[in-house]
């Protein structure tokens, strides 16, 4: 089978919808696994170009989205695509995609659907010259000193792991192109081995959520009855007037996004419509999108009124979101501070005071005292893929050393391991194993 | 033959890629001048008395399985086989036979002689003549003769140029005593190629009379197992034993005293050695912490005493060697007949070469064996061989006959030497293989007998052996191993192996996928069963036991297809690429890859290189 590739086709954290696209000769295979309709007792009954309204399975929630499969060769790459069209934001969407590559896809990387549409001829001159023109822009970026801080305490650490693989690799290795020279304890203490190697992937893999947050930023919905002075917040914090401000309740009827850097930390505030029972339409549609908007987000922030008791409504909203990461923002201090509002930050969105503290609480829920910014931060799809790919290798290899399976076949998930990681590195398995292989042992006669 | 100075091919040197070479070319109808510097050393194994081994038993049986020489000649010389690895998985057995080095080389002789389109020639060619396009047109020797030819096929093996080194005594000679060539190198570079110098060496030749074998392990071989070529079903009688013995502290002490006068630690040698065929005294350098080293010692022939002393390769002085071999138990007394010797030679960069074996600017000119920088009879035969068809090919107009990574290790031996080079001697390692799994000893003829017979090299009645042994591959996995056996009948066979009983009935093909279960322990228990061909049967076992890893590689194959199916143009200017770095479009520029696959493996090439190369021919 050719490989099944995933990826996000929207750019991240931007718009109301993402897309997340699944190509390969197993897209139709993994969309049945993760994805429901009721039109359909199986997803891969799917009529091809048809929309279908559905849920999807992820880890710990499932989301409504929309679903179309594209029968190759009549698809953007030739091979079968299934397109999910999924709730934007960044969480949301990198779940979708995680859970795709938990079910056997695999992260599409630098143009692979453009590589794949390539060999399949249904590529246009001018999307291959945005690829090209793609590479040459992120090999600029990776001249860039803070991405090579970045992925060199990454290498670092994947170097290590790297090196023992190569280890025991060459051990085996070198038992089998010298039978006569090796003693065959090399399995002794293999699945030990094995085993460190397996704590030692997860162990980067865990740091994928905060990596992520350091590449896209998070996600930080405002929310909170009409006119309680979202956007007047968001005009606070950006210094400038990007949403519209009016005394009438209800004049923000669209989602706006906007980013701020604080502590080297990227901030995206998504600024939501007012929260209460509506019936004009239009306004209807934004109240969804706002709860729609806050649930695929990092955090939520709930603004409310410092001077006025906690509404129902309120209460109502709040009990809604309770699993979620959750601010009290208590604004317009300058009226009047009531008891209540200790639980939570006050600030006054007019006078701009009380902007910092809220910024300094929102980092610190991510980027608190037991985080070590230097530690392994995984920021990109490739490497999490890379890594996921190990992991799923080295189980393999441990499951092998417990069943006494031939050194051969272990070798090949050792190989797919140590490739995969060298997917992020630059490693090269052939003469590295060889290298290693003669250095470590006395070997030829 | 047109006339007595016009040859379809001239191949210069008969070593083991030579005879390869000239022989598949004569078999391919091409006229043939074989040209040596002795007809003395026609196949001289110049240094192991063994073919095979680990991945060079598989070599073998792929040069076999595609109609060359090797395999027929060793299995006529054998003095002992053993299979290696048995105690590991089907892919990595690996079949070693001891081969009386005499035979070989006479029963070789008596071939090439024997071959109609073949004329052998004693003499040095000293000159390779091109024409005004650059294309080969001929050669001169050193006595002044002029052959007209169209394609040259190169082996000199270690002969260009080579300098014998024993401690401080250095001598302008060959292998073994034979005369080395001096002109070549220069005829070499005025063609604009780029030479090289390696280094390797031989341990000392001493008089079994002189040995004590009680004082060592005797090392028998293996009883019944198949040898090279699949023609033979089973092998000649072989019983000569082998002898294990070890260094002690007293040798490397020996070593040590002595350590300033060897040529590798004092700077006289500064070629690049294998790192696989260490000098003892590298070995005793490098790991200081073992207290002794395997020696083996070995039958040279049974037409001589001489015995090889595997593992005592050095180039210390005379003196030292002598003391250190007689430090060594069964040894005390020994007579050393020719002493250890290192061995600098001149060879090329074999980057400079294409898939084909052909140098990629002097058309007509391919080289094989140990001047691409490779060691080793069998892949020197290897290259031979597959330089022979493509020299053929070549003179045909036909398009050459290149073996993929995952067809063959012939095809891994020739992509590493041509994609990446090497730096060292290059030895064919099963790690070398990423398809290890597919590419077995056991079934090189189904991989390779059809290129063979296609190609002309593959007689008719060993590409029936072939179609026989694939109808019955099926009929076993399809048909006679899907049968269930009933659990009564089960049940002894699974008391006798001291295992739990099936709480189910199992086919055949269930039982085989465990580990503790083997072909012929289902023979010889289940009647139905007792008529099979048992070959077939181990090797269907092996497919079933290796089935999900098997699959597994699949994948990775077919990954691979689709960019070795993305040919790329030879006349691809890199340098107007846009987005490619700089390193690339030197690599690649260099290398001049056949097709994406190629290109993915030149180290310096990244992922995104590819993506990059991929659009741009896309666009023309």
């Amino acid at each position: 089978m050719y490989k099944t590739f995933a990826a996000i086709a929207t750019p991240l954290g931007a718009g109301a919808i993402s897309i997340v696209r699944l190509s390969g000769p197993n897209a139709l295979c993994i969309a049945s696994k993760v994805f429901t309709s009721s039109k359909l007792n199986t997803f891969s009954n799917a009529i091809p170009n048809v929309m279908y309204l559905g849920t999807i399975f992820c880890d710990g929630f499932n989301d409504k989205c929309l679903a179309v499969y594209f029968k190759g060769p009549h698809s953007f790459t030739g091979d079968d695509v299934v397109e999910f069209q999924c709730h934007g934001g960044v969480r949301l969407t990198s779940e979708v995609l995680k859970t795709l590559l938990s079910n056997g896809a695999s992260i599409a990387s630098r143009g692979e659907f453009t590589r794949t549409a390539f060999l399949n001829g249904k590529l246009s001159l001018s999307e291959a010259e945005g690829i090209v023109e793609m590479i040459n822009s992120e090999n600029i970026a990776s001249l860039n000193a803070g991405y090579r801080m970045m992925s060199g305490h990454l290498n670092k650490s994947i170097t290590e792991i790297n090196k023992i693989i190569l280890d025991i690799t060459a051990s085996l290795e070198a038992s089998l192109d010298y039978p006569e020279e090796m003693e065959d304890e090399v399995r002794e203490n293999l699945e030990s081995s094995l085993k460190s190697i397996d704590s030692a992937v997860s162990k980067i893999l865990s740091t994928a959520q905060l990596g992520r947050i350091i590449n896209n930023g998070i996600n930080v919905a405002i929310i909170g009855e009409p006119n309680i002075g979202k956007s007047s917040l968001l005009n606070a914090i950006l210094g400038k007037d990007r949403a519209i401000v009016t005394d009438i309740a209800g004049t923000t009827r669209d989602t706006l996004e906007e980013r701020v850097e604080y502590n080297g930390v990227f901030i995206n505030f998504i600024d939501t419509a007012g929260i209460r029972s509506t019936i004009d339409t239009i306004e209807k549609i934004g109240v969804d999108k706002a709860f729609e908007s806050a649930k695929s987000c990092d955090i939520v922030v709930m603004m409310m009124n410092a001077s006025t008791p906690v509404s129902s409504i309120e209460k109502d909203i709040l009990s809604k979101f309770d699993n979620k990461l959750i601010i009290k923002l208590y604004n317009k201090s300058d009226i009047a501070v009531l008891d209540h509002c200790v639980d939570g930050i006050t600030i006054s969105a007019r006078d701009k005071t009380g902007i910092e503290s809220l910024l300094a609480k929102i980092s610190s829920m991510f980027i608190s005292g037991d985080v070590d910014l230097s530690g392994d931060i995984l920021t990109n799809f490739r490497h999490i893929d890379s890594l996921i790919r190990a992991n799923t290798s080295i189980k393999s290899a441990i499951i092998g050393a417990n069943n006494c399976v031939p050194s051969e076949c272990i070798l090949i998930d050792l190989r797919d391991c140590y490739l995969a990681l060298g997917e992020i590195t630059g490693a090269t398995a052939s003469e590295d194993i060889i290298d290693k292989i003669f250095s470590k042992f006395c070997l030829g006669k | 033959m047109k006339n007595n100075t016009t040859y379809d091919a001239i191949v210069i040197g008969a070593g083991h890629a030579g005879v390869e070479a000239g022989l598949s070319l004569a078999r391919l109808n091409k006229s043939v001048l074989l040209v040596t510097l002795s007809l003395d050393s026609i196949s001289n194994m110049a240094c192991n008395p063994n073919i095979g081994g680990t991945a060079k038993g598989h070599l073998v049986r792929e040069i076999d399985a595609l109609g060359g020489q090797m395999g027929i000649s060793a299995d006529e010389a054998v003095l002992q086989l053993r299979m290696l690895n048995l105690s590991k998985g089907a892919a990595v057995h690996s079949l070693r036979g001891q081969e009386d080095k005499i035979m070989y080389h006479l029963n070789m002789k008596k071939i090439v002689e024997n071959e109609p389109n073949i004329t052998i020639l004693q003499g040095e060619v000293v000159n390779i003549l091109t024409a005004d396009d650059g294309s080969v047109c001929g050669v001169t020797t050193d006595m002044g003769n002029t052959y007209n030819t169209c394609t040259i096929v190169l082996c000199c093996g270690v002969y260009l140029n080579s300098d014998i080194i024993i401690g401080e005594w250095r001598k302008a000679e060959g292998p073994s005593g034979f005369s080395r060539a001096t002109s070549l190198t220069e005829s070499l570079i005025s063609h604009g190629m780029t030479i090289r110098r390696f280094k390797t060496g031989t341990p000392a030749r001493v008089d079994k009379k002189t040995i004590d074998f009680s004082k060592m392990t005797e090392q028998m071989g293996d009883k019944d197992i198949y040898p090279f070529s699949f023609i033979n079903d089973k092998s000649k009688p072989c019983d000569v034993s082998c002898y294990l013995t070890y260094t002690n502290e007293n040798t490397h002490q020996i070593i040590r005293d002595n350590i300033h006068r060897s040529p590798l630690y004092n700077g006289t040698i500064k070629s690049i050695g294998p790192r696989y065929c260490p000098s003892i005294e590298d070995k005793v350098m490098r790991f200081a912490d073992k207290d002794r080293h395997q020696i083996f010692i070995e039958p040279e022939s049974m037409f001589t005493d001489e015995m090889y002393v595997q593992g005592m390769s050095s180039s210390l002085p005379i003196d030292v060697q002598l003391e250190m071999y007689r430090s060594i138990a069964g040894m005390e007394n020994v007579n050393i007949m020719r002493y250890a010797y290192a061995i600098e030679y001149d060879c090329i960069d074999s980057t400079e070469l294409d898939s084909s074996l052909m140098v990629k600017n002097i058309k007509g000119l391919f080289t094989a064996g140990q001047i691409n920088g490779s060691s080793g009879y069998e892949e020197a035969a290897a290259q031979g061989l597959i330089a022979g068809i493509n020299a053929s090919l070549y003179i045909d107009k036909k398009p050459p006959f290149i073996l993929t990574r995952d067809k063959a290790y012939i095809g891994v031996l020739i992509d590493d030497l041509v994609t990446k080079g090497t730096n060292e001697p290059y030895r064919m390692m099963t790690a070398r293989a990423e398809f290890r799994l597919n590419l077995r000893q056991e079934n090189a003829d189904i991989r390779l007998t059809v290129d063979g017979y296609e190609l002309g090299l593959v007689s008719k009645d060993r590409y029936d052996r072939y179609l026989r042994k694939t109808e019955l591959i099926e009929l076993y996995i399809n048909d006679i191993l899907n049968k269930h056996v009933q659990i009564t009948d089960l049940t002894d066979f699974f008391n006798s192996i001291g295992e739990s009983i099936p709480s189910r009935s199992l086919s055949y093909k269930d039982m085989l996928k465990r580990a503790t279960i083997s072909a012929d322990m289902i023979m010889s228990t289940f009647k139905e069963l007792s008529e099979l061909d048992v070959r077939v049967l181990r090797e269907v076992e092996t497919m079933i036991k290796y089935e999900g890893y098997l699959t597994k590689q699949d994948a990775s194959i077919r990954e691979l297809k689709k960019l070795e199916d993305r040919q790329i143009p030879s006349d691809t200017d890199y340098s107007i690429i846009e987005g490619l770095r700089l390193e690339a479009k030197q690599k690649l520029a260099k290398i001049a890859p056949l097709n994406l696959g190629q290109a993915s493996r030149i180290s310096g090439v990244s992922p995104a290189d590819i993506t990059v190369l991929m659009i741009s021919l896309f666009k023309k």
